[in-house]
């Protein structure tokens, strides 16, 4: 591929409500390693190597969610979908553990499929972009989910296309 | 041998935010590259990637020093 008269375009990170899951998980897990604090400080009059290994369980908790908390955000935070005048890349990375990186020729692309389905992607405007690249297979690995405003990239990605 | 343990604990979860911070460092450096290439400007990137660095960082030394010591003097 020619980069040197490459382009870009758009360029754009996914949607945020990819942060929620996880994110609740972890604070609700940090919440309880929390909790278990005070109430190892209360224990340690009656029993003190209880409430010694009651506190480092809730600590070593509560720091674990801490860092997941933040590798998750490292890991979503950058910009990942990149439109070219040549190609479309999309990268699912996650530090320490994923490294893809998806890149479709936009000369290979035939259509551009947006999918928005139930009232949460509707109302926050997100959904998943699915590209017809020949073949008739309709496998998720051609496709970028949460994409934000994806009506707003099918036109961009049209517009290349024309 | 609490210490030891409350000491390994804080250069471990200390250790973690150093190679966390190097790696998203060097993957949105790479990230910058391919974008510098597509003739790209990421400014506003680079400064909210230093804001969040920032913000790891302190609440790191926040949380593992400030919630280590009542493990060393209290118990």
């Amino acid at each position: 591929m020619n980069t040197s008269q490459e382009l870009l375009i758009y360029a754009r990170s996914t949607h945020w409500v990819k942060y929620i899951q996880k994110t609740l998980v972890y604070l609700l897990i940090a919440c309880f390693g929390l909790a278990l604090m005070p109430i190892a400080l209360q224990l340690f009059s009656k029993a003190p190597v209880l409430a010694s290994a009651v506190y480092f369980i809730g600590f070593t908790l509560f720091l674990l969610c801490h860092h997941l908390l933040f590798h998750l955000y490292f890991s979503e935070q950058m910009i990942d979908i990149i439109v070219t005048n040549q190609r479309i890349i999309y990268f699912d990375d996650y530090l320490f553990t994923c490294d893809d990186e998806h890149e479709i020729p936009l000369h290979k692309i035939a259509a551009v499929e947006v999918q928005q389905h139930g009232i949460i992607q509707n109302m926050l405007n997100y959904g998943i972009l699915w590209f017809d690249t020949g073949g008739g297979s309709t496998d998720m690995k051609r496709s970028i989910p949460h994409v934000p405003q994806p009506d707003e990239l099918a036109k961009v990605i049209h517009a290349q296309l024309q | 041998m609490i210490d030891t343990i409350i000491l390994s604990i804080c250069i471990i979860s200390l250790g973690i935010c150093l190679l966390l911070s190097r790696e998203f460092v060097k993957v949105s450096e790479k990230r910058e590259e391919l974008f510098e290439v597509f003739h790209g400007n990421m400014r506003s990137t680079k400064r909210s990637k230093s804001i969040l660095i920032f913000v790891y960082v302190v609440l790191t030394l926040l949380f593992t020093i400030g919630l280590s010591i009542p493990l060393l003097y209290s118990f």
